[in-house]
């Protein structure tokens, strides 16, 4: 493989393909980024066995064509290279030379064939077709919500769940649940549903456009999901489990309803949560008419007291939350107005913003 | 606060049972685990056989010997019984990872959150003495109260093999019968005074007021007072919790110069900043060593009455305790910067941020 291109042309295709290499594996394979050139582009992939990319990246020129791995050290190499033309050139036993300007480098490489690939050969169950930025805009409204750890692992990822025209997306690490729902225009043929994978939904988030105009196409298989995109291709795992039932634990009748303004209660919950320990960021939020309370207190800190005008014309209640669940969800809804629907102080409780009813928070409650 | 449940496990005359385990020849004979008189050794436990004879532990070996000569003396092996003992902790962790051991043969388990979701604290304690004689071959006496206090004596109560209950509804009746020499905190002393106040009983300890109580026991006044009421709330404390965490270096040449040492110091604050980060704790007694260049070690301590973690303000209270040593007078060959007192939050919190109510 010969090819001649440009430190612009290469280097954004290098730090996708940088967030897929796999951290911490054995097979030094693994660390490698595979090159593919054909008579018109170059082709870069990287894969931790659990998701894999393959970005098409236009070069000046493929003088010979061929494949090969190249280590990442090609990453921070190239990154660290001046402006302007760059020769990649590799031999038969897989080294690669790297030349700019003056400078001249060997970077020792494995052979392509040898390059593990997450294999699409089953049968296509269906696809979808949607703005690359609808589905950003899902993602980041809920994702944060969603387990970070293994120790559940249905619930480490985003639920997709398509029907007809209509997707719904949840995220729970089980103290909190983040609901989405929207429309697109050509929907699916039947039925379905899918958990992605956390670590494949922050990569994808990474490379979304917030361009109107384009488009994302989701292919699902048995156990893969593929997203292609203009110039990159991810195929990923999926979950194999069950979901629990979300429906379910979304309230639907409440006691207390009140609104009031998102800048007052952010401000004030970031305010108070300074008083909290490092650990436990615990407020209390007390509403009465027309009236929000938030007071926070640490063993070995002092207390902080807040208050706010909401629109409330109830009887008093009091519940307690971690201010980093509120915060969460507090810094993605862009409404001016946030709703907040309780039941008790022991019941999950609803946050949302006034006159969307797409998206909700549910949260559970901290036991005082 | 919901009721906790808490068992206290005690071993059968633990050291002289896994001998008569291991040698068929001990089985029914008295035996006493310890030193032999020859080493003017004392014992360290012995058999119900031999406690007959009045033979207890830490006494003389040689007075032992006396009050029943057909004896066996068997040298300790602490091998066996750490092995055996780590077979009974096996079978706690079944059931809970709170366990605080006591000895080798003596733990308080807080059973309250179960991992097996099991309601019955006694239901619980059975399971666990068929578990550990199923494997050890040993038996062991458990007491079930909802506080440590009362599970300890619970557990002495019917030894050995037995298993005691002490519910709270029962829980008065059971401590104004119980002699002031079983509170816990009454030792030869304080009990003597007791005796001396005509405090004989739990009953005798409830009738007198907490300021008459204060005024004779100082400190210790309120708890007995709490205790008489069955009000203990010290909570069961794993070895983790337990655990300080510190640093200490030795240097390759002896240490004189104040500025040298205030450095090194500083820099071990820091790293046991960094480790209680790690360990996500905060700790509110701050202890340095100091070893001279004799080897002879000294430890100063503060405790203070909030829990830090930041080595400034560490590296503050290690600098109060300098004077208190002979630094700068005499030369240093080790410092070490320690911190305990740990606050068990963090996991509270966690079990009090409630779940979503999946089904």
């Amino acid at each position: 493989m010969k090819i001649k291109t440009k430190k612009s042309e290469i280097m954004e295709p290098l730090q996708i393909a940088q967030y897929f290499i796999s951290t911490g594996s054995t097979l030094p394979l693994l660390s490698n980024i595979l090159f593919e050139a054909d008579a018109d582009f170059l082709y870069m992939s990287a894969t931790d066995m659990d998701i894999s990319v393959r970005i098409k990246c236009k070069v000046d020129k493929v003088e010979t064509q061929g494949k090969t791995t190249i280590s990442k050290k090609i990453i921070p190499l190239i990154k660290e290279a001046p402006e302007g033309d760059i020769r990649i050139d590799t031999d038969k036993s897989d080294n690669t030379k790297v030349t700019f300007g003056k400078s001249s480098y060997k970077i020792n490489g494995l052979p392509a064939e040898d390059f593990p690939a997450l294999s699409l050969d089953e049968k296509k169950l269906d696809t979808v077709k949607m703005p690359q930025k609808l589905l950003k805009e899902i993602i980041s409204k809920i994702y944060y919500a969603a387990l970070k750890d293994t120790t559940k692992r249905n619930l480490n990822g985003v639920f997709f769940k398509f029907e007809g025209n209509k997707i719904e997306a949840v995220a729970t690490d089980a103290h909190r649940l983040a609901y989405y729902k929207t429309e697109i225009k050509t929907g699916v043929k039947s039925k379905f549903d899918y958990i992605i994978p956390l670590k494949t939904i922050n990569e994808i988030v990474k490379v979304l456009s917030d361009d109107e105009t384009k488009e994302i196409t989701i292919n699902f298989y048995d156990k893969v999901v593929e997203f292609q995109l203009e110039n990159m291709e991810i195929v990923s795992r999926i979950i194999d489990e069950n979901y629990p039932n979300y429906n379910q634990v979304i309230p639907k009748e409440f006691t207390a309803e009140a609104s009031v303004s998102k800048d007052d209660l952010s401000s004030a919950i970031r305010r108070a949560s300074t008083i909290t320990s490092d650990k436990s960021k615990i407020i209390s939020i007390r509403i009465e008419k027309n009236k929000l309370y938030i007071n926070a207190s640490a063993q070995d800190e002092g207390e902080a007291f807040e208050e706010i005008d909401a629109k409330y014309d109830g009887e008093p209640i009091e519940v307690s939350y971690n201010a980093v669940y509120v915060m969460d969800v507090l810094k993605v809804i862009e409404a001016d107005t946030i709703e907040i629907k309780l039941i008790s102080s022991m019941n999950p409780g609803i946050i949302k913003g006034k006159g969307n009813d797409d998206f909700l928070y549910v949260v559970m409650p901290i036991r005082k | 606060m919901n009721t906790r449940k808490i068992i206290h496990v005690d071993m059968d005359a633990f050291y002289a049972s896994v001998e008569q385990r291991d040698n068929r020849d001990l089985r029914g004979k008295p035996v006493i685990v310890g030193g032999t008189p020859k080493q003017r050794g004392v014992v360290a436990a012995c058999s119900y056989e031999a406690r007959k004879f009045g033979i207890h532990s830490a006494m003389a070996t040689a007075t032992a010997l006396r009050l029943c000569p057909q004896a066996v003396v068997v040298t300790p092996d602490f091998r066996k019984y750490e092995e055996a003992s780590s077979q009974i902790h096996g079978v706690f962790h079944e059931y809970t990872d709170k366990v605080e051991p006591l000895s080798l043969d003596e733990a308080y388990l807080d059973v309250t959150d179960n991992k097996l979701g099991i309601k019955s604290a006694t239901h619980i304690a059975k399971e666990i003495k068929e578990k550990i004689y199923e494997r050890t071959h040993l038996t062991a006496s458990a007491g079930v109260s909802y506080c440590k206090f009362l599970a300890k004596i619970a557990s002495g109560f019917k030894k050995p093999d037995g298993l005691t209950v002490v519910t709270p509804d029962r829980a008065q009746n059971f401590i104004d019968k119980l002699p002031v020499g079983a509170f816990y905190g009454v030792g030869k002393v304080t009990e003597k005074h007791m005796h001396n106040l005509g405090i004989r009983t739990g009953l005798d300890l409830r009738k007198k007021s907490l300021e008459f109580l204060k005024e004779n026991f100082g400190g210790s006044g309120e708890w007995f007072y709490n205790l008489a009421r069955g009000i203990d709330d010290t909570p069961v404390i794993t070895e983790w919790e337990r655990k300080s965490v510190g640093r200490e270096e030795t240097y390759p040449e002896d240490i004189i110069d104040m500025d040298e040492i205030k450095s090194y110091l500083e820099e071990l604050c820091f790293q046991v900043e960094k480790d209680m980060r790690d360990e996500d704790k905060k700790g509110r007694t701050i202890t340095l060593k100091v070893k001279y260049f004799d080897f002879v070690s000294i430890t100063r301590s503060v405790t203070i009455n909030r829990r830090i973690q930041s080595g400034a303000l560490i590296y503050k209270y290690i600098l109060e305790l300098l004077p208190k040593t002979l630094a700068g007078k005499k030369k240093i060959r080790l410092l070490g910067v320690s911190m305990h007192g740990f606050e068990e939050i963090p996991k509270k919190i966690k079990k009090d941020q409630l779940e979503l109510p999946f089904k």
